[in-house]
């Protein structure tokens, strides 16, 4: 190793390593700074150890080293007015609560417009990245720096779980830049696609059309998806050609989008396939019957079902679509609910010639089980109000229809179960509540502590949810003051504390939001 | 209140009792607090707090200290929701009389008798023993270059283990821990220069037992700065009878680090008058906790005692109970942010009194940069750069703080890079 020493110091290294007594430092001249210290007459052992005191000390002294860096790009400015210093307390208060508190005041916050404090930017992101129902409305209250936070560090940007959806932050003011259709990921291209698509519909088609080809399919399949965006019948020839796509969710989206346009040959087809197998009949003992039969599978082939996915063989296929639950389904059935879970509603009043309701108390009960969540589904994908209003007042909706159907008839039904102890409905229905839902929940948690003495799981439900849902315009001293007298006699004002403080931050961010 | 609190989890739990509908019979004086605070069982749970310490007292068996009843109580309190009370009860009343009784008692014993002939010869005792351990330690050095360290990085911890434990028994605690970090020094870096590295380390350990046997022609502080790192205690009474040094003082970084069974927290305050940088060590067994100090952005007026020797960082806080209830006398000053140059030769400065230093407070001004890799750095506003020595987790704190823009970054400068401790934004200072 002499061999290659080519200062003092390493000269003093290799001999070290060997050992002075095999091998004697080559004679060469040591660094300035610690030549004047050393003498010439140590011994061999101790001259190397007196190098090396002086080496470390002078290594110690000149301190850190220079490293090859480059300084990281400001963040975007973000112009929206700062959230208080108190709502922001609130909102890192609200970060560490229980579900629906922690929901309700970042969707709060998100539509509040405000701009979040630095320091609450990490805590946010962490959030989102571990509590998927926040995310929505943390990349609303982040705006374009989160994505860039999430750039520029490892843990929040890890594997892009976050990165897509930041990029399609409508805060961020990059959407017009080309550059990210050119050079960006693909969840990036995605978002270009989706502002272009919003401004100009036409436009973006043809962008998207233009340079398909050349997509790798992972890339295809959610680039496609940004069509839903001012879908029109101006699609469906690109949407019909992706049916051949050998990708099978690039078809599956395709599939499911021409289904949304009412015009499409898609559901022209499925409509004249359905319409001799559905109708109302008079019974004898019900006035009105809405009465099934399915298609035979010559009129399936036919109508190309196959094409559009719709699958006859049973649960097991993966084209379940519509999201219907198919345990213990016989393929028959599975068929029809497909079938109505694609239909536009309109289409039923036009062939029935009845109203919603109508159609919707027409359905036997031994159907109820498959239609009405299939119908259910197809309101919800739809956005269709008066449908999903309708379908509420069957025994059998989804409480999936509280969140579009018109209020006042949600509120109906929730005072409803209320009245039999089901407090279900709490986690769907808008918020703040109407005042008679409060009043029906505080009467609920009264009678049911009557009844039980002690919290229930329902009433601990009831618990949470009321500090989100109270209307705060109305004076509650009187009700609240009832819960803290039925919480120390039934030992649980622990959880009474919960609620009061849930109450008080709500209570903060609203005022420091208004 | 709650730098007061075990941890977090602690703080979240004191918060949920933070409210009237769970206490009853409070009440507080200006030294004192007390309530009943309605539990999961039949008998409430009695919670006193002594403001003055602060010091806790609650018959729940929660292992934690101070529990979250004391804490939630506090919170109460701080929140203007206990009623001033004229006199305190009788348990909260006999647990502070005894208090107060055993304080004075300690105050007021008289220090062991001092024997002045047996002092000096147990000092005398213990020189011999560390002379020896020197030796031995001076002896296995010379025989590691002499006969070669080749293939040592094959069993470290076998080599230098027997060897630390010599140097524990010989009572140079500081050299022998200087020993255990030498199988981390040859994993820390390239791999193929860790023969440089260690070679370095040896040499630093023979310097000190050159200077060890040379203290007689040494000057003061540097024999007080050899003693410390040879592992010599000095006695909490002699830095109390040096002269104070008051300032506003502003705690500008904490950090803990775990060692065998102890826990030790590295406290780092700045003077507003005097400039001056101070170190508070402090040690708890693992779990333990430490006493409450202002979080740091907070200055609180006090008396420091200084340790002799280089750099004069560490220091002792006079006066150590008043310390949570002073009244803070003024915002405080974080220190003035520099160039990473003049951080550089201010460490050399320090180097030069103290050539075994390893870390210097340091508060510098720059922007975070990425180096090629996964490196993290500091750059200033001359291009000079420094690491950072920091987690992905403190990286990403970092970022959002300063959204990429210039920031003062209070940290310990070490010889490979800069450890940061907190930023300073807006002149107040964020711990990270």
């Amino acid at each position: 190793m002499n061999e290659h020493a080519n200062t003092h110091w390493e000269a003093t290294v290799s001999a070290a390593l060997l050992g002075v007594n095999n091998r004697r430092p080559a004679q060469l001249d040591a660094d300035p700074v610690i030549a004047e210290y050393l003498s010439a007459q140590q011994d061999p052992a101790t001259a190397v150890l007196h190098t090396a005191a002086l080496t470390a000390t002078a290594r110690n002294a000149s301190g850190p080293p220079r490293v090859e860096a480059t300084a990281i790009a400001e963040a975007p400015a973000d112009d929206r007015p700062e959230l208080s210093e108190t709502a922001a307390r609130a909102l890192a208060h609200a970060l560490e609560a229980a579900a629906p508190l922690r929901y309700r005041m970042l969707r709060r916050v998100a539509e509040a417009h405000r701009r979040p404090p630095a320091a609450m930017l990490v805590p946010l992101l962490r959030t989102a990245l571990r509590d998927t129902a926040a995310r929505e409305a943390v990349v609303r209250i982040v705006g374009a720096r989160g994505a860039w936070i999430a750039e520029k560090t490892s843990d929040i940007g890890w594997s892009g779980l976050l990165l897509a959806e930041l990029y399609g932050t409508p805060e961020g003011n990059s959407d017009r830049d080309e550059q990210l259709w050119t050079h960006g990921i693909v969840a990036q291209r995605v978002m270009y696609l989706t502002g272009l698509r919003r401004r100009d519909p036409a436009a973006a088609l043809a962008l998207l059309t233009g340079g398909w080809r050349s997509e790798t399919g992972p890339d295809r399949e959610q680039l496609l998806s940004a069509l839903e965006t001012g879908l029109s019948a101006a699609d469906e020839p690109f949407l019909e050609a992706c049916l051949r796509d050998s990708r099978k969710k690039v078809r599956a989206t395709a599939q499911r989008q021409l289904a949304l346009i009412p015009e499409s040959g898609l559901q022209r087809r499925l409509q004249t396939l359905v319409a001799p197998h559905v109708r109302l009949g008079r019974s004898l003992l019900r006035a009105t019957t809405l009465t099934f039969t399915t298609p035979s599978g010559d009129e399936l082939a036919a109508a190309s079902a196959d094409r559009y996915g719709i699958s006859t063989a049973g649960n097991a296929s993966g084209a379940n679509s519509n999201g219907v639950n198919t345990n213990g389904a016989n393929s028959k059935q599975w068929v029809t609910a497909q079938l109505l879970g694609r239909i536009t509603l309109p289409f039923w009043e036009a062939h029935l010639g009845a109203a919603p309701e109508k159609i919707v108390s027409a359905v036997s009960l031994e159907d109820a089980v498959r239609v009405i969540p299939a119908l259910s589904e197809a309101a919800l994908v739809q956005g269709d109000r008066r449908w999903a209003t309708a379908l509420l007042k069957h025994p059998t909706a989804p409480v999936s229809l509280f969140a579009i159907a018109d209020p006042a008839c949600v509120a109906d039904v929730v005072i409803d179960r209320l009245r039999r102890g089901d407090v279900v409905g709490l986690d769907h229905l808008p918020v703040p509540w109407p005042p008679a839902v409060a009043t029906a929940v505080f009467d609920a948690f009264d009678a049911m502590h009557r009844r039980h003495r002690t919290l229930t799981p329902e009433g601990h439900t009831m618990l949470l949810h009321l500090p989100v849902g109270l209307p705060l315009d109305i004076d509650w001293g009187r009700r609240i003051l009832a819960l803290h007298e039925a919480a120390t006699a039934g030992m649980w004002t622990n959880h009474l504390a919960i609620f009061d403080e849930a109450l008080h931050i709500r209570t903060v961010l609203e005022r420091e939001l208004t | 209140m709650e730098s007061a609190a075990p941890d977090a989890s602690s703080v979240g739990a004191g918060r949920k009792l933070a409210t009237t509908a769970v206490w009853s019979g409070t009440g507080a004086t200006a030294t004192a607090l007390w309530g009943s605070c309605a539990g999961s069982g039949k008998k409430p749970y009695r919670t006193i707090v002594d403001l003055r310490g602060p010091a806790f007292r609650c018959s729940c068996p929660s292992r934690k200290f101070p529990c979250k009843h004391a804490l939630g109580l506090l919170l109460l309190w701080s929140a203007g929701e206990v009623a001033e009370a004229a006199r305190t009860p009788g348990d909260a009343a006999t647990w502070l009389d005894g208090r107060d009784t055993r304080a004075a008692v300690k105050a007021t014993a008289p220090a062991k008798p001092a024997d002045p002939e047996r002092a000096a010869a147990t000092a005398a005792q213990r020189a011999d023993r560390v002379a020896g351990g020197i030796a031995e330690l001076t002896m296995w050095l010379e025989d590691q270059v002499s006969q070669g360290f080749s293939g040592l990085d094959g069993d470290p911890y076998a080599r230098f283990d027997p060897l630390a434990a010599r140097l524990v028994d010989a009572q140079a605690p500081g050299l022998a821990s200087r020993v255990r970090e030498l199988p981390g020094v040859l994993t820390a870096g390239d791999p193929a220069d860790w023969p440089d590295r260690l070679l370095m380390r040896f040499g630093e350990l023979w310097a000190l037992g050159v200077a060890h046997g040379r203290l007689s022609e040494l000057d003061d502080d540097t024999v007080a700065t050899v003693r410390r790192h040879v592992g010599y205690t000095v006695a909490k009474a002699d830095v109390l009878s040096r002269p104070p040094v008051t300032d506003d003082w502003m705690a500008v970084g904490r950090r803990t680090e775990e060692l065998d069974h102890i826990t030790a927290r590295h406290m780092w305050f700045y003077g507003a008058d005097t400039g001056r940088y101070a170190l508070t060590l402090e040690y708890v067994p693992t779990g333990g906790v430490f006493a409450a100090r202002p979080p740091v952005g907070v200055a609180f007026r006090a008396r420091l005692h200084f340790y002799p020797g280089s750099p004069g960082h560490r220091a002792l806080i006079a006066d150590e109970n008043a310390v949570p209830g002073d009244p803070v006398s003024r915002t405080g000053v974080p220190p003035a942010a520099t160039t990473i140059d003049h951080a550089r030769r201010e460490r050399a400065r320090s180097v030069a009194a103290d050539p075994w230093l390893r870390a210097e407070p340091a508060t510098v001004r720059g922007r975070l940069a990425v180096a090629p890799g996964t490196g993290y750095a500091l750059i200033d506003e001359h291009g000079e750069s420094v690491a950072l020595h920091v987690d992905p987790e403190r990286w990403t704190t970092l970022v959002a703080t300063t959204l990429g823009g210039p920031v003062g970054v209070v940290g310990e400068l070490g010889v490979d890079g800069l450890l940061p401790l907190s930023v300073i934004s807006d002149g107040q200072v964020i711990a990270l």
